[in-house]
């Protein structure tokens, strides 16, 4: 999409601003006045290649890819060299995956008008950033080089060689031309500052013994990336005996006490062959830290020293445990010592003596999490968790809201352990009282809160999901890590205007951020961050190619047309059938962040697969999934055979719920309809059919309050209103006959089953009070007529 | 077990575990962006080696600063300002915020920042962060009335401990005369409009 403003006045005079009004047109798919706009410009100058590239782009915009395509293969012939041309020509060449044909139109400008052509390449340059291109950006950038001349423009062309060099890594060949082009181009340079010594540092990556003598004989202070750097090449040349003397100097000479150098210090050691003795004198005299208590531990390991390492473990422990960070210290070295254990042992017999401090509670936290890691675990262990979030209840009257409470990490493995053994509806909302029980006292515990947001989604209770997302203020990056909590399949869970708006707000905070990366990769290179810029580029395509925001897209889109909201519809049917190419083409990304709900907590990542499972039908690939919906919709919207082809090459591909495969089988069908058939395929068409869309053939859930009923019943709606636009006479009754059975079958069930709401839900523990238990069955009740399909039209 | 790494971009993927957290605030994508590449040196995080037993992760982001340098030498005000330093609930009270104070003092405290102070805002009712950041060097310059509120004030007077906040300071070797700090700061009163650089 060409990025220009919108402009509201109908006439202009000023023809650039003309020029504006015809890409703007294309771009909000007025085809027809972009048609006009450009055969009156072509008309008054026949001879302005730019004419020419935007009747392409409008071809292109149009869908006519490949007529759009040979006529801009024609253009490119004639080498045009006005900006505003090679610019939509790279877009259209580059959003059509002609990459060699992008880099042509500045390449032959290049070739024709050498001493013409600093506008274009630094058109090319800019553009090779925003499309993340790095062969595109590594040519410009060499070409920018010579035209300036200036050492900043050499650094750009060697930085972008190793970026280049980065990419083809697998073919050692290329890889070791473009490290030593990079370097070639500023040999003669004397890096004059560390940024600069950086980039000698990437481009010597195929030759680590060179960039030792440019680190050494750098003047300056070096920076911690270079540091780094310096400490990662010799260890990788095993230059031990430099390697010891640098660490030991950051170390002890510059107090730089970091954990890594600790680790290099006393590799490199051991490799000398320095005695054990010698090495733990030095971290003893060091000041005392974590990090120097840890070096020990880390002494011992690495020397194979067994006493010596439960003796640092134990001291270990003693010193620490009774601070947060214990356990996860501990944990990453796998101690499981038979003193260790004894000692949490004796302290757990004690639990009722002890004085109520967060010092104690967090001893008890960590020796249950030991435990845990240990493998220790009876029911006597959840049984102990509950005794001491008792116990040490009395602290959280005194504690500031923003004080972290460690004793809610016990309560969630307990419901952790509790849905892992019974998935029951019953079960959950139990276990929803007990998350909203450690909220009603810590109101600001996110991940307890995370922890109520995952289990509402289990039963559908999408709105109360949403309520715990707005309180945590889920902000900004986070809605790309995030986002999916409310999310995924909201358009079918809860298509509800709050929810649209709410939704549309994070599609906005994309929109901001992918139009600021451009700018600010740009910025990187020109502020010659370059110790920066890589991850720049590698962010801006893993952000660009968010799952996430194509799901947002989809979703938001959806949620416009089941509400028939007028506001935005028309935005998101635009945006909707502007991402079908990245759809159809590209590798989306997946920034979900489900880790979150897991970490600290120290369960292994075979129990979560595990866990997880036990919630999930059928395990699916949510992009082909994504994808799938995708064309389903476009199907809907804009039947083509490409668009067919697409969604039925993927249907078998896709794990799908038993619901949905028949949903998507019976969307096959009334697509293929679209479509020319012969008598026979019209008639299998037609019987599949008349058999499948009855209810009696619909795989409903018979939960009458669930998420999957939600779901079913959306869809159910969605795909009648898509018959009811059937040209097929016998579709749109067959459709009509479907909605009036959904109505007497389901929709007045879920309404008695609303009515009629009793659950039994047992014993808690914790002391929860019978008042505060029917208090949260009250509110349960009212969140589950918010979430309920019967309430939401 | 902490390491200091340069902060990246894509770190921003990996801080949910901090950022969730009440007390840290979530900054525009364009923020973060313009301390990477302005002052690329103060942007870095810890890192501590995790359990990896979960996901297989080999380490985990537990605390970052982000700083930069501003003012003019000229008029005595070039120095490094902390814009945000914040640690995962799992590793406070071990010492690594005053870790990361001295990390970032140690780099702007010779070339090529050379810095003539370093200075951050705190609220007067923080106390806690008060004492920390007192037990580093770091003294009361000013009080600024109305820091932390929504409307910009107009009275020096007008003192509401909810909003004021405390300009400390901790001036650096490159101050050779302390001229950056003063004593009895507590009791010299500005407006936010003041304390800009």
């Amino acid at each position: 999409m060409v990025s220009c403003s919108h402009f509201s006045v109908v006439e202009f005079t000023d023809p650039q601003m003309q020029d504006h009004q015809i890409i703007d047109a294309i771009d909000s798919k007025q085809f027809l006045r972009a048609s006009s706009l450009i055969k009156v410009k072509s008309a008054k100058f026949p001879n302005q290649s730019y004419y020419v590239a935007l009747a392409n782009y409008l071809l292109y915009r149009q869908g006519n890819v490949k007529q759009a395509l040979d006529e801009c293969a024609k253009l490119l012939t004639k080498t045009p060299n006005d900006p505003r041309t090679t610019d939509l020509l790279y877009i259209i060449f580059m959003e059509s995956d002609k990459i060699k044909e992008s880099n042509e139109v500045y390449e032959n400008v290049i070739k024709k008008f050498p001493n013409n052509c600093q506008e274009h390449v630094t058109q090319w340059f800019q553009n090779s950033v925003k499309y993340g291109n790095i062969k595109a950006l590594q040519k410009s950038c060499f070409h920018l080089s010579k035209i300036h001349g200036e050492p900043k423009y050499k650094m750009w062309a060697a930085f972008s060689s190793y970026l280049l060099a980065n990419e083809l890594r697998n073919d050692e060949k290329q890889y070791n031309l473009f490290c030593t082009l990079g370097f070639r181009i500023i040999e003669g340079i004397t890096p004059s500052s560390t940024q600069e010594l950086f980039v000698f540092v990437k481009v010597l990556d195929n030759n680590k013994p060179k960039i030792i003598e440019y680190i050494e004989s750098y003047p300056g202070v070096l920076d911690l990336d270079v540091k780094i750097e310096y400490l990662s090449v010799l260890h990788s040349l095993k230059q031990n005996q430099k390697l010891f003397d640098f660490t030991a100097r950051l170390l002890f000479d510059q107090e730089f006490n970091d954990f890594d150098t600790w680790k290099l210090y006393i590799e490199s050691g051991f490799e000398l062959g320095k005695p054990f003795e010698q090495l733990e004198d030095s971290i003893k005299a060091y000041k005392w830290s974590r990090n120097s208590q840890l070096a020990l531990l880390e002494l011992s390991k690495v020397y194979h020293n067994l006493e010596k390492f439960n003796h640092y473990n134990l001291a270990y422990y003693d010193k620490f445990n009774t601070k947060t960070c214990c356990f996860s210290d501990l944990a990453s070295y796998n101690v499981n010592n038979e003193s260790l254990v004894n000692g949490i042992k004796e302290v757990n017999n004690n639990l009722e003596d002890q004085e109520i401090t967060t010092s104690n509670l967090n001893l008890f936290v960590n020796n249950q999490k030991l435990l845990h890691h240990f493998g220790m675990v009876s029911e006597s262990f959840y049984d102990f968790n509950w005794r001491i979030y008792k116990q040490f209840l009395p602290l959280l009257k005194e504690k500031l809201d923003t004080d972290f409470y460690l004793a809610n990490e016990l309560i969630v493995m307990n419901v952790i352990h509790s849905l892992d053994t019974d998935q029951s509806f019953e079960n959950v909302l139990k276990n929803v009282i007990v998350l909203n029980y450690l909220v009603s006292n810590d109101p600001l515990d996110y991940k307890v809160n995370l922890w109520l947001i995952k289990l509402f989604r289990l039963v559908g209770l999408i709105p109360e999901a949403l309520r715990i997302y707005e309180l945590l203020k889920v902000r900004m990056m986070q809605h790309d890590s995030l986002g999916h909590l409310i999310l995924e399949d909201v358009s079918t869970l809860y298509p509800n205007k709050s929810m649209l708006n709410y939704s549309v707000n994070i599609y906005r905070f994309y929109l901001t951020c992918q139009e600021d990366l451009n700018e600010n990769s740009l910025k990187a290179f020109d502020n010659g961050a370059y110790n920066k810029l890589e991850n720049f580029l590698s962010f801006s395509k893993r952000f660009k190619f968010s799952f996430q925001y194509f799901e947002c897209v989809l979703e938001t889109f959806k949620m416009t047309k089941i509400l028939g909201d007028k506001n935005y519809e028309n935005h998101f049917f635009n945006k909707f059938f502007e991402i079908e190419e990245t759809i159809q083409t590209a590798e989306l990304t997946d920034n979900r962040d489900n880790k979150i709900f897991w970490k600290s907590l120290g369960f292994k990542s075979e129990f979560v697969d595990q866990f997880e499972s036990k919630f999930t039908a059928v395990k699916q690939d949510k992009q082909a999934l994504l994808k799938l919906k995708y064309f389903k919709e476009s199907l809907i919207l804009q039947p083509s055979e490409i668009r067919f082809k697409a969604f039925n090459k993927l249907l078998p591909n896709v794990q799908l719920t038993k619901f949905d495969s028949w949903l998507m089988k019976v969307y096959l069908n009334l697509f293929k309809l679209n479509n020319t058939l012969n008598k026979s395929e019209f008639e299998s068409t037609m019987n599949f059919l008349i058999k499948n869309l009855k209810i009696t053939k619909i795989p409903i859930t018979t939960e009458f309050l669930s998420r999957e009923l939600n779901h079913q019943m959306s869809s159910l709606f969605q795909l009648v209103r898509y018959t009811s636009n059937s040209k097929n006479k016998q579709v749109v009754n067959l459709g009509a006959a479907l909605s009036r059975q959904i109505d007497t079958s389901y929709k007045q069930k879920q309404m008695d089953a609303l009515s009629s709401w009793k659950i039994q839900l047992g014993d808690f523990e914790l002391d929860i009070t019978k008042e505060f238990v029917d208090d949260q069955v009250d509110k349960l009740h009212d969140a589950f007529i918010k979430a309920s399909y019967v309430h939401l039209r | 077990m902490t390491s200091y790494k340069p902060f990246q971009l894509e770190d921003l993927y990996d801080i949910n575990s901090i950022n969730l957290d009440p007390l840290t605030e979530n900054y525009p994508l364009d923020f973060y962006s313009e301390y990477l590449i302005k002052w690329p040196s103060l942007f870095f995080k810890s890192v501590e080696i995790s359990d990896n037993s979960t996901f297989g992760d080999t380490s985990e982001i537990s605390g970052y600063m982000i700083a930069k340098n501003e003012g003019k030498l000229s008029k005595l005000e070039w120095h490094t300002h902390i814009s945000a330093v914040t640690i995962h609930n799992q590793y406070r009270r071990v010492g690594l915020a005053s870790d990361l104070c001295i990390f970032l003092e140690n780099i702007v405290n010779k070339d090529p920042d050379n810095t003539l102070f370093i200075d951050l805002f705190v609220r007067v009712t923080n106390t806690l962060a008060l004492q920390l950041y007192e037990k580093l060097g770091y003294s009361i310059y000013r009080r600024v009335v109305g820091y932390y509120g929504r409307n910009l004030p107009q009275d020096t007077k007008h003192l509401d401990d909810e909003i004021d906040g405390y300009d400390m300071r901790k001036s650096l070797p490159a101050d050779v005369n302390d001229e950056t700090i003063r004593l009895n700061g507590h009791k010299v009163c500005v407006l936010p409009q003041d304390v800009v650089f």
